[in-house]
């Protein structure tokens, strides 16, 4: 179980969170807004910092930048300057923040909102709203993804000629036509992947409720500046992508490049 | 304890045989195999000479190097390249020169070469006479 901050700010700060939609037909980008409130409904005069979660089952969760909370002058200010009149300028409300969550990703998300005291969150959380259920995209949309698997061999020599096997399990409702991608990244010592080497799509296939289809995709080895190499695949239904997953040091590739040159024959004229 | 010394390796490789004067110039094809990932490297030719330090004494100033693009290959590819216009003017007149070649830029400095495989001719200095003037007694 995911260790979880105490809430430190419960029952002297609430944080509300508003999103501008319920829902999204498609993958997109949704904008939200929240504040922080303080004992009488007052906004909290506090450096505090904000973030938005959304969370899927068995997913990454996609996390907003973190937000300092303004703790400034109130909603409309005035700005002056020597050379001109003061003029009205609209500020960020005191306690107030908002922003825009980018999904990607069809499926069923729980979005909810954290305030904190320091944007390191090594300290509890000052208040945490209840998750809002929103839906991307039409429901019963759901793949399961294995880890690929590379023959003849996980580490080979560069040049070598690999096939990359991706099983996708549909756990939709109904069939749907769809295409998967292969992204072949080199490793990386650091979390994440390197540099992108090649992108492989498939052709489009139908897939069943509770079928498995393996997709094949066959490359030729690359020496690189690392041997390790990390593989991504995406599931897309038309455009829209439904599923992705990433996995490390799937397979290796020996940094070491045999190169021989040999002269044969020496031809004089 | 053995102690540590530079050993040159040069690779003898079958060459024919020619005779140039020194305002000529000489042209080398190389044949070769190539094996490994698709790089730029270099090749050299200098024409040596025999002597009592060195089997393979180069002459510098004989020296041509062109730059290769080496294509990727999984197994020895056969593959050859020309050299062209290795000047002979710093030659002396004499037979026994030798060639060597070389790759740079690949793995380590690996040589090929080859002995008495040139002859350097003197530029014939044709007599002239031009008679100036007559005079009849």
């Amino acid at each position: 179980m995911p260790f979880e901050m105490p809430e430190f700010g419960k029952g002297l700060f609430t944080l509300e969170l508003e999103l501008e939609e319920t829902e999204l037909d498609s993958p997109g980008r949704v904008k939200y807004a929240g504040r922080l409130l303080i004992p009488g409904d007052l906004p909290a005069p506090l450096p505090a910092f904000s973030r938005v979660v959304a969370e899927r089952e068995g997913e990454e969760p996609i996390v907003s930048d973190d937000v300092i909370l303004p703790i400034g002058p109130p909603k409309v200010g005035i700005e002056w300057e020597w050379w001109q009149p003061p003029r009205p300028v609209a500020r960020i409300p005191l306690g107030e923040f908002f922003g825009e969550l980018n999904f990607e990703e069809v499926g069923e998300y729980k979005i909810h909102a954290e305030a904190y005291p320091t944007p390191i969150r090594m300290l509890p959380t000052l208040a945490k709203t209840e998750p809002i259920s929103f839906l991307v995209g039409k429901p019963g949309i759901r793949f399961l993804l294995e880890r690929p698997t590379v023959t003849p061999s996980t580490t080979v020599k560069p040049f070598t000629d690999i096939t990359i096997r991706c099983p996708v399990t549909s756990d939709c409702d109904k069939s749907y036509d769809i295409t998967v991608k292969c992204i072949v990244y080199e490793g990386s010592v650091w979390p994440g992947h390197g540099d992108k080497l090649a992108e492989y799509p498939s052709a489009v296939a139908n897939i069943s409720p509770g079928q498995t289809i393996s997709f094949d995709f066959s490359r030729r080895t690359v020496a690189g500046t690392i041997d390790r190499r990390d593989l991504e695949v995406q599931v897309f239904i038309g455009e829209a992508k439904v599923k992705s997953s990433e996995w490390d040091d799937v397979y290796y590739v020996t940094t070491e490049v045999p190169t021989m040159i040999a002269i044969e024959s020496l031809a004089l004229s | 304890m053995v102690e540590p010394r530079i050993v040159m390796l040069v690779t003898k490789v079958p060459c024919n045989s020619v005779s140039k004067r020194q305002d000529q110039v000489l042209n080398v094809r190389a044949n070769y195999t190539y094996q490994g990932p698709a790089i730029t490297g270099r090749l050299g030719a200098v024409v040596t000479q025999k002597t009592v330090y060195s089997e393979f004494d180069e002459i510098g100033s004989t020296r041509k190097e062109v730059y290769v693009d080496l294509p990727a290959s999984e197994t020895p590819r056969s593959l050859y390249t020309n050299i062209t216009g290795l000047p002979l003017a710093g030659c002396e007149p004499k037979a026994g020169y030798g060639i060597k070649v070389y790759a740079l830029d690949l793995d380590g400095k690996p040589e090929w070469g080859c002995l008495n495989v040139l002859t350097v001719t003197g530029v014939a200095v044709e007599p002239e006479l031009e008679i100036t003037s007559l005079s009849v007694s």
